[in-house]
């Protein structure tokens, strides 16, 4: 079946092109829209952004960007497209593009599409653009010549008093269940069973769960991925309950999505979740993604381990449920059996006396790699540490829990000394490389002084269950 | 009639012409060229840092359907380079191979997939040999040449003294001296390198369009490779999506499209990847700076003694500019009479570095300006006022020779003193932070260009025609840096016109006249200056039609820009007839303005090589910045930067704030976070997340202030811009950390793990003392 989607307004149905073909090439070499750059094919630089449009439930109009370089191109099936081409009103440019022309934003202009796109969907979001809010919404953007002062300066002008607006009847669109040329195939179930049935006839098939990272083989690499599994339409992985004692996240629900949960309930993890890559690949990326591409440097690996979380795997033979840290088993390797998916992820609420802390070190602040992140859930009843979970990522192949720190906490008086005695523990756990990003010297060093900061983090309150809140 | 007023457009902020085009994504880049049948361009890159070619075997690879063409170092016998001492660089290696990732071949197919498949098909025989991936394993008795004819694997020995540098370090009260590492560092340009060539068999004729700084550099050297007519040739500058230098010269990209388009019979297109924007390189050199400066205890300097090593890659590109540079400009800031350099431009397996902003000053600066830096701290004396004992007084001519007219430094000192609140601040910021300045400056074109030719520097064309339109036909390479906004301006000003009278051509070989580039920081002085030289012909051309029609003598008319007349009280002639009487009888008028620099300006005669650092004018800069440093981390964090740019006169206001701002930012990624690392030759800092550059987050507030030394020489007074205030950021910075953190980085960037080291041996060493 061919998809179809809406490209600023004109309904574009394709059929034919491999599937594997990144939006990016498919607007500049087969639509004509250069607009949209490619400055790095990996995520990295935003050049290539564009804005994907769409109802929410209640009918409000979402503006997401997105990294059209780590899109395939069956991932717009029924999509609302803007493109840099697409926003000037007639003869008026938009808002945004005003602003960028007044302030001297553009300078070489390589960038300025992207930066474009991403002030768009900030301005029809009607977000107010506060200092916090501008950096998120351009995080995923670099630029090389100005400094950001001027872009900044356009985000404040043109920003904040977008009218409520509705997509309307161009987002009526259903998209179709599949996508093949002659030698490759895009999978699109709807349902859990659909799903299930599809890996076990393909299990070699890559899951795609919002393609931030299998996007970068099709698009930088250019490998011709023969059979391809859409996650992100099955109802099952899209849906996000909580009790009073768990958040339970669909393995397709996007960071994006999940985001106000996790704001609520585990405020350390959301900050260090806005440092993951930008919105453009939070507005994508999933939590099953990250946990099922089992990198050994993602970053909420360690959190949830901390987190006490477990995966929910799905095949047609049922469901079992792991703990996280038992789910990674090697190198880019986890339990899964050939025919199973990850279903859902599963987080006990922190319980009363409880807190949790992440903290990310990396030589850049957004879009790198950790050199070492930890995370630490605490509890603290009568000065006492009465149950104390820590992992860390950046010290070891996989994400790793620290047993030989935690012994040296658990039952003892939550004082600086306690804190500072964990050094020798710390080191017993972890034996860390030194590369590009950090030395072992280092790693060992903060590892430990992270310990003294979850200290004195905590210690600004007089009971835990405030730090929740906070 | 006696309100008409000429409009002014001098010193009143201008958005950028071309802003319009860029935020609509109408504005086309090289690789958005995208005509039929265009073919797709691959380069085959070797695996290994150095070897003999034994044998590149393309017959597979050729003999896939859909290849339509295939290049190797056989097809091009000819060197190429951008110093016509130094031209021993081939599009595609020939003997051997002497980094990894230069170019074998290149291939041309109908589509990516194909040319990616024909790329597997290739295969190179080679016998490796020992590759040096430093300096000094470079320099080392035992190493062999990467080149014959270059000995030692030196590729240039700069060596000067001027005035006695040993008896006045004997009279100085303080000598000190410290060896600084600078790493190396990439442009990364926001548009990876892009050409499309499109080769016309029946007229055997070339043009080429392409990403670079230098069209007219572009169009001798496909020439020259190609063995082409020059008459055959068209290069074109398409926008361009960033340069900061690394595309001063003529890459091999360019070259190799175009020979495979002729060998391909038709139209290509090769656009590199991130990655190999990194192969290609053309950034800064890694920089080892060992400084050595003597002063009187009134903080007075009696000498600079320093050396500088430049890891200079396989081949040597600007190479003998940079090294020269790095020995010339450490004058021209402050009063001395004494210095001794020896500079060594080293080759080796790693890919070549060139000319990146702040073109071979950046290393020494640090180095100066950290140095001194220590010595005030040591003099127990504040370092702005230790700058201050130190000002020359223009206009002057320097110890080796630099012409300098106008010198706005003390004024940028105070400004950034007082805006920063320095004197309360310095010293009073409480445990791990810190505030530090440091000062630079850059020149304003180069005196002397590379390709001598006894042609004007800069020259520029108005064609005014029957629809009173005036079109401004320029070479000059707008990159971004708004050079045609400024060259529009000059233009109007002098006419009284509104700039969107004023239509500009650029960078088109066969249309505009020749330009040597976007480059040291030439283009607002000198073109800038044959723009304001244009503007006066075309005046008089029409001050002596107005005349001819008012019956009045030229000197007698009054030129208020769309009003021409003979007295306040006439009506006088609209700009439209005007025009229409300057063509009668002569049809299209194009007059021409021409810019040159006077001998004085060509540097120094002490010391071979000395005309490299002359220029007409030089801007200076002085910043002020404020960290804080993570006792938990050493992650060093930017708060605050207050930067005062001497500009001469600041002719568009708006793109002065965001040059000056642009250059602060960069020095800052080269202080904290960025450097190109190699593994046995290999990048492996290769794409934009490896390779950091600051992100949103840690771009401080910039606080821009402008001072105008209004410059005798310069455009309306204009100096240079868009360099200057790079490099004294990361002294500025370190000197910053050394005052939050009592210790202070030598070695750039200043990481976290670096700096917690320093910090740790500093209290091991203060435990130590206490026991």
């Amino acid at each position: 079946m061919p998809v179809q989607f809406n490209l600023n307004g004109v309904l574009c149905v394709e059929d034919g092109l491999p599937p594997t073909t990144s939006v990016l090439d498919y607007l500049r070499q087969h639509k004509g829209k250069t607009g949209t750059k490619e400055g790095c094919a990996e995520g990295d630089c935003g050049a290539c952004t564009i804005v994907l449009a769409r109802e929410d439930e209640s009918g409000t109009a979402i503006y997401e960007a997105v990294n059209s370089c780590l899109l395939m191109l069956p991932q717009l099936d029924g999509a609302n497209v803007v493109t840099v081409e697409g926003i000037a009103d007639a003869d008026t440019l938009d808002p945004v593009q005003a602003a960028m022309v007044e302030t001297d934003g553009t300078q070489c202009g390589f960038c300025t599409p992207g930066f474009i796109m991403a002030l768009y969907a900030l301005r029809k979001g009607g977000e107010k653009p506060t200092d916090e809010v501008i950096h998120e919404a351009l995080a995923g953007n670099l630029c090389r010549c100005t400094g950001y002062t001027p872009i900044v300066a356009a985000a404040k002008k043109a920003c904040g008093n977008a009218p409520p607006d509705v997509v309307g009847a161009r987002a009526t669109l259903v998209p179709s269940s599949s996508y093949a040329t002659e030698n490759q195939r895009f999978s699109a179930p709807t349902s859990l069973e659909d799903l299930a049935a599809l890996r076990a006839a393909n299990p070699s098939a890559h899951l795609l769960a919002g393609g931030t990272d299998l996007g970068i083989l099709t698009s930088k690499e250019r490998q011709p991925l023969p059979e391809i599994i859409s996650t992100v339409h099955v109802e099952e992985l899209l849906e996000i309950t909580e009790t009073d004692d768990y958040l339970e996240l669909g393995a397709a629900v996007t960071y994006t999505r999940a985001l106000p949960y996790v704001k609520r309930l585990y405020p350390s993890l959301a900050t260090l979740i806005t440092r993951i890559g930008s919105r453009q690949i939070r507005n994508m990326g999933t939590f099953g993604g990250n946990i099922g591409t089992a990198s050994p440097i993602g970053d909420t690996s360690p959190c949830l381990i901390a987190l006490d979380a477990t995966v929910i795997l799905h095949s047609l033979s049922g469901a079992r449920s792991v703990p996280l840290e038992d789910f990674f088993i090697g190198y880019r390797e986890t339990c899964l059996g050939p025919s199973e998916f990850i279903k859902a992820i599963h987080i006990p609420k922190l319980s009363s006396g409880q807190a949790f802390r992440a903290y990310k070190i990396s030589k850049r602040y957004d879009q790198d790699i950790s050199s070492v992140i930890g995370a630490y859930r605490v509890g603290i009843s009568d000065n006492k540490v009465a149950s104390i979970r820590v992992a860390f990522g950046g010290m070891a192949a996989t994400p790793k829990r620290a047993s030989a720190s935690e012994a040296a906490l658990a039952g003892k008086d939550w004082t600086e000394e306690t804190v500072l005695a964990v050094a020798a523990a710390v080191a017993e756990d972890f034996t860390p490389l030194s590369d590009h990003r950090a030395s072992q010297a280092y790693r060992l060093r903060v590892a430990e002084n992270l310990f003294v900061r979850l200290y004195r983090d905590l210690s600004e309150f007089e009971d835990l269950t405030d730090v929740v809140a906070a | 009639m006696n309100e008409i007023k000429p409009t002014r457009t001098i010193g009143v902020p201008q958005p950028l012409v071309d802003g319009p085009e860029k935020v609509s994504g109408k504005a086309l880049y090289s690789a958005d060229f995208l005509p039929n049948n265009c073919l797709v361009g691959r380069i085959f890159r070797s695996p290994v840092a150095h070897a003999e070619i034994i044998r590149l075997d393309i017959s597979a690879a050729e003999a896939l359907p859909g290849v339509r063409g295939i290049i190797t170092g056989e097809d091009c016998d000819e060197p190429y380079g951008v110093l016509p001492i130094a031209r021993f660089e081939y599009p595609m290696a020939r003997d051997k191979v002497r980094y990894r990732g230069e170019p074998l071949a290149c291939v041309a197919a109908v589509d990516v997939e194909t040319a990616q498949k024909a790329l597997d098909l290739i295969k190179f025989e080679y016998r490796e040999l020992p590759a040096y991936f430093t300096s000094s394993d470079a320099m080392s008795e035992d190493a062999i040449d990467l080149h014959d004819h270059r000995p030692g694997n030196i590729e240039r020995e700069v060596d000067y003294e001027i005035g006695d540098v040993d008896s006045a370090l004997k009279d100085a009260d303080m000598v000190l001296e410290e060896t600084y590492n600078c790493p190396e560092i990439c442009q990364v340009q926001t548009e990876p390198h892009a050409a499309i060539a499109e080769y016309d068999a029946e007229r055997d004729y070339m043009t080429v369009r392409a990403s670079t700084q230098v069209p007219f550099y572009v169009h001798i050297m496909l020439a020259k490779t190609l063995k082409m007519d020059q008459s055959q040739i068209r290069v074109i500058k398409p926008h361009i999506g960033g340069g900061f230098g690394c595309r001063t010269e003529c890459l091999n990209v360019e070259l190799m499209c175009a020979l495979v388009a002729r060998k391909a019979k038709g139209t290509v297109r090769l656009v590199v990847s991130r990655e190999e924007t990194f192969i290609t390189h053309r950034g800064r050199p890694e920089t080892d700076v060992k400084m050595k400066i003597g002063v009187k205890k009134d903080g007075t300097i009696t000498a600079v003694d320093f050396q500088v090593i430049q890891r200079g890659g396989g081949y040597s590109g600007y190479g003998v500019v940079t090294i020269l540079y790095a020995g010339s400009l450490v004058f021209g800031v402050y009063n001395f009479e004494n210095a001794r350099y020896k500079g060594l431009r080293v080759l080796t397996n790693t890919p070549p570095p060139g000319a990146m902003r702040g073109h071979g000053t950046v290393g020494v600066r640090y180095a100066f300006e950290a140095l001194i830096d220590e010595i005030s701290h040591r003099l127990k004396m504040d370092p702005i006022e230790f700058r201050r004992r130190n000002f020359l007084s223009a206009p002057t001519f320097t110890a080796n020779d630099l012409m300098i007219n106008s010198y706005g430094l003390p004024e940028c000192l105070d400004w950034v003193e007082k805006e920063s609140d320095w004197k309360t601040k310095k010293g009073n910021l409480g445990p791990y932070r810190g505030i530090g300045v440091a000062a630079s400056h850059y020149l304003s074109g180069a005196s002397k260009s590379v390709n001598w030719t006894g042609e004007p520097h800069a020259t520029i064309h108005l064609k005014l025609d029957w629809d009173a339109s005036i079109t401004l036909l320029t070479g000059a390479p707008e990159i971004g840096q708004g050079s045609t906004t400024v060259i529009t301006q000059c233009v109007a000003e002098v006419l009284g016109l509104d700039m969107t009278r004023i239509q500009s051509v650029t960078s088109d070989s066969k249309v505009t006249p020749k330009d040597n580039g976007a480059y040291s920081s030439r283009i607002t002085f000198m073109v800038g200056n044959a723009a304001i030289n244009a503007a006066n012909n075309l005046k008089q051309v029409l001050i002596e039609a107005a005349a001819r029609k008012l019956d009045c003598k030229p000197e007698d008319v009054e030129c208020l820009g769309e009003v021409y007349r003979a007295a306040s009280q006439d009506e006088g002639m609209t700009f439209e007839e005007v025009v229409l009487a300057a063509l009668e009888g002569s049809g299209t008028i194009t007059v021409k303005g021409n810019y040159d620099t006077i001998p004085e300006s060509h540097g120094t005669k002490k010391y071979r090589g000395g005309a490299i650092g002359g220029s007409m004018a030089y801007a200076y800069s002085a910043q002020v910045v404020e960290v804080t440093v993570d006792p938990e981390t050493a992650q060093v964090t930017v708060d605050k930067v207050w930067v005062a740019q001497d500009v001469g006169k600041a002719l568009n206001p708006l793109s002065c704030e965001g040059q000056i701002q642009g250059s602060v930012w960069m020095g800052m990624g080269q202080a904290i976070s960025e450097e190109t690392v190699y593994h046995k030759g290999l990048g492996i800092s290769g794409s934009m997340l490896d390779y950091r550059v600051p992100s949103f987050i840690e771009s401080p507030p910039i606080e821009v202030g402008i001072i105008e030394s209004i410059d005798p020489h310069g455009p309306f007074g204009a100096k240079e811009a868009g360099e200057t205030s790079l490099s004294s950021f990361i002294p500025a910075l370190t000197n910053a950390v050394a005052d939050a953190v009592g210790v202070r980085p030598i070695d750039l960037p200043v990481t976290p793990d670096k700096l917690m080291e320093l910090i740790e041996k500093r209290e091991s060493g203060q435990k130590a003392a206490i026991k």
